[in-house]
């Protein structure tokens, strides 16, 4: 099966390393994975400052993009959204509108593509300590994460200790970046409180947002579960 | 735009235990989908017909004997209010604790008027010693400690300093009885109207709008014309709905329902006048923007919001809404130009959807809002900046490195900062 990554554009910017990470899985577990150097933006930033048209030009791209891919990987909640209900909204009343929908039913995290297909059982994962899982807002299917995290070997999983918005999402970052700031503080406290060894998360933004507040600290690092997955120790 | 740390941490206080005690009321209801999904329709019904049950309720209280009238707009109401008050040949009046009557700012039109208008509930009163103004439908002092309230009253009845809420709540109130007795007017913002019976309704915790009601002469009910209901068993379910996500209980403590004039020997108005407010919710309907009026104002959203009590009420300008409601609302209520940005005061955490009692999908209306916005208030550097990202959308390789350069500049920038850009 051809399956192509989305590499979010904060990740490209922010965190190229995650990308490489899905990469390296991927290879390792023999699937026939591709980044097409076409892609850009998914178009979420747009959306989300209300810029209409942008958005529309980013998801007319997008489709073309992973059109002959069967199956669309990303590692962000936020842009799987914005696949699964925004551009096909946006493109509702497009020529393309089959494309849009045909690309909402293709596309996947890759945490859900490897807890659908059985591929948990190979990784193996193992680690020895206490590790919390920050769960992004936009996170809606929660059960692929769930999984791999129950299967981690020698791991401890702590409750969740906060279910607030770090404050990252929908250009709040750069809009009010002190109101983000703010946000975030408590988030990171609440995750300290539980003292874990590792704090793993499933969305770019909230890994930028959270990991430098913890690192600083406490020392505690932060990583995305797919790079965890692909590297579980540091 | 942040508040000082003691008001944050006031708000965070109260919206948490707020939002606690109304998840355990609703996880208390046996038939809480049903309750959600009947209010939820109750308001879906109104809307869909709301001409038809204007008329219908004109009608019905014109029946019971309660004069309507109809205001387009803030001050319209305003001047009906006035001229009923002056008609009573009253020096004051006493009016509930709404946030319909702070939208058009009746205090300040019946200083303008010699007018003494006094405020019946309690934390209305000491908002009014203290310099402050409410920002929540529910817990008006919420923002507020206990020592600025100890100090307010303090200057104001030159009672001695005390952190004894029993004895401030005393000490605030016994005026306020004594106004109570004294006045024949009493202003209310209604919370609902039903239009089959012409049943006015308003919904409290502490009993101050049955007091204003039943010591009154002359009763003046405002209602913003999308608080009608259909019937008397939508008002049910409504009630019960706005009693779980406000107060956390099964009811409200209080519920004041008016039909019609009493009369003389028993308590209770003479005369009652209902002025039914438009203030733009017409234009909202036509535009196509009328799902937020499906809001019943109990302020579950505000209780989730991760950015409300950080911001506070100051944070959504001088309308009385805040939270996510004030976001989406207040672009459409108040002057062109005064609210474009409040619905970017959202991370889209959602976390307000699913605790409305009415099913509005306020994530969806804040993002509507920013979508008509944007085209036209969007400042000259955002614009610029999404007019070249859309150039580089359709130049991939150039988009790679523009990405390249971007995380360069950040790893320089932000060095040893664990921002781990590699």
């Amino acid at each position: 099966m051809s399956i192509a990554i989305h590499a979010t554009c904060t990740a490209q910017a922010f965190r190229p390393n995650l990308t490489k990470s899905i990469v390296t899985l991927g290879s390792r577990l023999g699937l026939d994975l591709s980044v097409p150097k076409t892609q850009t933006c998914c178009g979420l930033t747009a959306w989300d400052a209300g810029q209409i048209e942008a958005a529309r030009d980013a998801a007319c791209q997008i489709i073309k993009v992973f059109a002959d891919y069967e199956m669309v990987v990303t590692a962000s909640p936020a842009c799987l959204h914005m696949f699964h209900e925004h551009i096909p909204s946006i493109l509702s009343d497009h020529p393309q509108a089959d494309m849009a929908r045909s690309l909402a039913g293709r596309t996947k995290t890759w945490e859900t593509y490897l807890a659908d297909t059985g591929y948990l059982v190979e990784l193996n994962l193992q680690f020895e300590g206490r590790i919390a899982y920050f769960r992004p807002c936009r996170e809606e299917d929660n059960h692929a994460v769930r999984q791999i995290l129950a299967s981690i070997k020698g791991a401890s999983l702590l409750a969740d200790a906060t279910t607030q918005c770090c404050g990252w999402g929908s250009n709040m970052i750069w809009r009010h970046p002190e109101l983000s700031r703010a946000m975030a503080t408590p988030v990171a406290t609440a995750l300290r409180s539980s003292q874990p060894d590792l704090v793993l998360t499933s969305d770019v933004g909230c890994l930028l947002q959270l990991a430098p507040i913890l690192k600083k600290a406490g020392g505690i690092p932060m990583r995305h579960i797919a790079e965890f997955m692909a590297q579980p120790e540091l | 735009m942040l508040v000082d740390d003691s008001t944050r941490h006031a708000l965070q206080r109260l919206s948490r235990l707020a939002a606690d005690a109304s998840i355990q009321a609703w996880a208390e209801e046996e038939n809480s989908v049903a309750l959600r999904q009947a209010a939820a329709r109750a308001r879906q019904v109104a809307l869909e017909n709301l001409p038809l049950y204007l008329e219908q309720l004109e009608r019905s209280a014109s029946g019971n004997g309660v004069q309507v009238h109809w205001a387009d707009g803030a001050q319209e109401a305003n001047r009906l209010i006035i001229e009923i008050q002056q008609a009573s040949a009253a020096p004051e009046a006493v009016r509930n604790h709404s946030q319909l009557l702070e939208e058009i700012s009746l205090d300040r039109a019946t200083i303008a008027n010699n007018i003494r208008l006094i405020r019946l509930h309690p934390g209305d009163q000491i908002l009014e010693l203290a310099g402050s103004r409410s920002s929540h439908p529910i817990w008006p002092t919420a923002h507020l400690r206990i020592d600025e309230i100890s100090t307010a009253t303090q200057r104001r009845w030159r009672v001695p300093i005390t952190y004894d809420p029993d004895i401030l709540a005393s000490t605030i109130r016994m005026p306020l009885r004594r106004s109570l007795l004294r006045s024949y007017t009493a202003i209310i913002g209604l919370h609902f109207a039903v239009a089959d019976t012409g049943d006015l309704v308003c919904l409290d915790n502490d009993g101050h709008n049955a007091s204003l009601v039943s010591f009154s002469r002359h009763l003046i009910c405002l209602l913003s014309l999308e608080q009608v209901v259909a019937t008397s068993s939508d008002l049910h379910h409504l009630v019960r709905a706005y009693a779980h996500s406000a107060w956390g209980r099964p009811l409200p403590a209080y519920v004041t329902q008016v039909r019609q004039p009493t009369p003389p020997g028993i308590d209770g108005p003479r005369d009652i006048h209902l002025i039914i407010m438009d203030n733009k919710r017409s234009h909202m309907f036509a535009e196509g923007y009328g799902e937020i009026l499906r809001c019943i104002g109990c302020g579950a959203c505000l209780n989730v919001c991760p950015i409300y009590p950080l911001i506070g009420g100051e944070g959504y300008g001088e309308s009385p809404y805040s939270g996510p409601r004030g976001a989406a609302l207040n672009p459409l209520l108040l002057r062109p130009g005064l609210a474009n940005q409040q619905p970017y005061l959202s991370t889209a955490c959602s976390a307000c959807k699913p605790v409305c009692p009415v099913e509005i999908d306020l994530p969806r209306l804040l993002h509507e809002q920013r979508h008509r916005l944007a085209p036209s208030h969007a400042s000259w550097q955002e614009r610029t900046l999404f007019w070249m990202w859309r150039r580089l959308l359709k130049r991939p390789t150039l988009f790679r490195l523009g990405m390249r350069v971007v995380n360069r500049l950040n790893r320089i920038t932000h060095r040893g900062q664990g921002t781990n850009s590699d």
